[in-house]
């Protein structure tokens, strides 16, 4: 296990609690029907994020390989793609509120990650990475987790939006929010994004696996099969219009939620390979 | 600084002083406000003066070297609108000194307003003040004063939520249409029944930027009218049940007795436009719309009394926030008023 404390740790640890600072901030805000000073929000996620990129590079390089080894590192990672959409994302759609809910996910996720030791296990490392396409795949595969977080995030907003229409609520967060209409086109654009960067991060990986069956786990293959063709299926759904509105808006949720439970099997189909083979090693 | 001692008055008629039969007598059209400030800068001791004109009330800023300046402008302002003076008392009010400071910061922030918050009232109490100044009658005192008005004003806007929501049926039917199609520059609206509820809706919506609209009615001539009046095209009333699919948002204010669009209509409307929302506005008693319609996904359906229960919370909400708004507008009025009485300003 990475010491509880190290500085790269110390650095994300400051990261995740800018965030929640920033996501306190905007909620004390909203509960007093107020739209938050969109600056003050903004500084602090873009201070979290540098803090958080800094800690992840820190990680980097006591590693030796992109920090992608083991849950804590996972959950940064996809934390870290989402507020980095949302710093692309919130200001050149106008997105508002994408903030304040990025931040609350990123300092939900990220101090969960912190507060559980065990997420951040040591584990075996090379001198950058042991195949730069292993590595490519890895990351192509959480940033596209990363953007599917956000897509989780948009279609909350959407639910929160449609219900706050449909109850006749006029108050708090709903007032704010951005239009049914304009969240269901990011959305739609969020799916199409996710979708692309992970079959090229899957396609990738197949590569690999073809060159050598030895490198991956079963149970890892069969759950990111699963997970990108239910993302396609969504897709597909979502653009003949067979899947949308409220429907559309859940799947995306519900699928997010999944793909980030199924990184447990995967983790431990991994810990068990490693486990093996160092007990095959002389 | 001037040794004499200058005093800083209101002279008002207000909609909470005077009914609307009697504003209408003291309403001032545009072409005669100069013809009374002429007469008003003819009153000897008066040295600044100012006059806020709206349709709830005329209010007299001035600014005199001695009280018995009162009686003087009065008497101008009887003649002016030719109006007894034993019934002007009953119907006005003057106050003095920091009274006069609460008072301007109260009214410009939409507080003294009839509907709380409006935003109408800060523009007129700026182009009032930008005529005064045209007219030479503001001096350093009335400037400092409404130049921390306007301040005041911002503040309290923009740091309270005395001006939050929309508080008429039109405006709250915007804002609802803005939250579920953004922006409404490339919404298509149906007007159906040519009410004058409706009518008022749809010119709220046309102000924010809807400009396609089309108007149906049973009685096809009404609703050329009205298609000409608000710049839209209409259709005969048997068309627009298969044209419903065409529009985003439908305003129903008929005097139907029955239901004029039902679910089943509305559900094949969706089937030719699956992924876009539909935002039906009822305004009409009985219901022109079957309230089953609600139901439906990605259709809204709001009635007279949604959107009047909606007009009403953002009242309250505004009316529970004028004492905070008071308090800080009193602590500004104060700070000024020390700083007037200094440069000779008393009561």
């Amino acid at each position: 296990m990475y010491s509880f404390i190290s500085e790269e740790r110390a650095l994300i640890w400051t990261a995740a609690l800018l965030y929640l600072v920033a996501f306190v901030f905007g909620f004390y805000s909203l509960s007093q029907s107020k739209r938050y000073p969109r600056i003050i929000l903004l500084t602090l996620v873009i201070v979290g994020f540098l803090f958080q990129t800094l800690g992840l590079y820190e990680r980097g390089l006591k590693t030796s390989t992109c920090p992608l080894g083991n849950p804590f590192e996972i959950i940064q990672f996809i934390t870290w793609t989402a507020i980095l959409l949302y710093l692309v994302i919130g200001p050149a759609f106008r997105m508002s509120l994408l903030g304040f809910f990025s931040a609350g996910l990123a300092a939900g996720l990220g101090l969960l990650s912190l507060l559980i030791p065990e997420w951040d296990r040591a584990y075996e490392t090379g001198p950058f990475g042991i195949n730069p396409w292993i590595e490519t795949h890895a990351s192509m595969a959480l940033f596209s987790y990363g953007i599917f977080a956000t897509l989780a995030l948009t279609s909350a907003m959407y639910l929160v939006q449609n219900y706050g229409l449909k109850q006749k609520r006029s108050k708090g967060m709903v007032s704010f929010l951005p239009s049914i209409l304009q969240l269901d086109q990011m959305n739609k654009r969020l799916l199409f994004m996710a979708v692309v960067v992970f079959t090229f991060a899957i396609s990738v990986g197949m590569v690999q696996w073809v060159d050598d069956f030895s490198q991956i786990q079963n149970t890892k293959l069969i759950f990111a099969l699963a997970i990108w063709l239910s993302y396609l299926i969504v897709l597909i759904l979502r653009v003949i219009n067979y899947l949308i509105g409220i429907k559309f808006a859940w799947t995306c949720v519900v699928l997010f939620t999944a793909s980030l439970l199924t990184l447990w099997p995967i983790d431990a189909s991994r810990s068990i390979v490693e486990e093996s083979s160092s007990q095959q090693r002389p | 600084m001037s040794n004499t001692q200058k005093e800083l008055l209101l002279f008002a008629s207000t909609h909470r002083t005077a009914p609307l039969e009697i504003r209408e007598q003291f309403a001032i059209s545009a072409d005669r406000v100069a013809s009374l400030y002429s007469g008003l800068r003819g009153i000897n001791s008066l040295e600044e003066c100012l006059v806020l004109n709206t349709c709830n009330r005329i209010e007299l800023y001035l600014i005199s070297l001695k009280p018995e300046i009162k009686a003087a402008v009065e008497d101008h302002f009887c003649d002016f609108h030719n109006f007894e003076i034993d019934r002007l008392h009953k119907f006005s009010f003057w106050k003095s000194g920091i009274d006069v400071v609460n008072h301007l910061f109260e009214v410009s922030s939409g507080i003294d307003s009839q509907m709380v918050g409006e935003t109408e009232i800060t523009g007129q109490v700026k182009s009032s003040y930008q005529t005064a100044a045209e007219m030479a009658s503001v001096g350093p005192v009335l400037h400092r004063v409404f130049q921390k008005c306007f301040q005041s004003t911002k503040w309290v806007r923009s740091n309270t939520t005395i001006g939050k929501g929309q508080i008429s049926i039109g405006s709250v039917a915007v804002d609802l249409a803005l939250r579920i199609f953004g922006n409404l520059t490339s919404s298509r609206i149906l007007v159906i029944g040519t009410g004058e509820v409706g009518e008022k809706t749809v010119k709220a919506l046309k102000s924010r930027g809807a400009h396609s609209i089309t108007v149906s009615s049973r009685t096809y001539d009404n609703a050329k009218t009205l298609a000409k009046k608000i710049e839209g095209q209409a259709i005969a009333f048997e068309d627009f049940p298969n044209a419903l699919s065409n529009f985003d948002i439908i305003v129903c204010s008929t005097a139907s007795p029955e239901i004029i669009i039902s679910s089943s209509m509305i559900k094949s409307a969706m089937h030719e436009r699956p992924n876009q929302p539909m935002f039906f506005i009822d305004l009409a008693v009985p219901r022109d719309i079957e309230s089953q319609v609600a139901n439906i996904p990605n259709v809204f359906l709001y009635n007279l009394d949604d959107l009047a229960e909606i007009a009403n919370e953002n009242l309250n909400s505004r009316i529970a926030e004028i004492d905070g708004c008071r308090q800080i507008l009193r602590e500004r009025a104060e700070r000024l008023w020390s700083g007037l009485e200094h440069n000779g300003i008393t009561h």
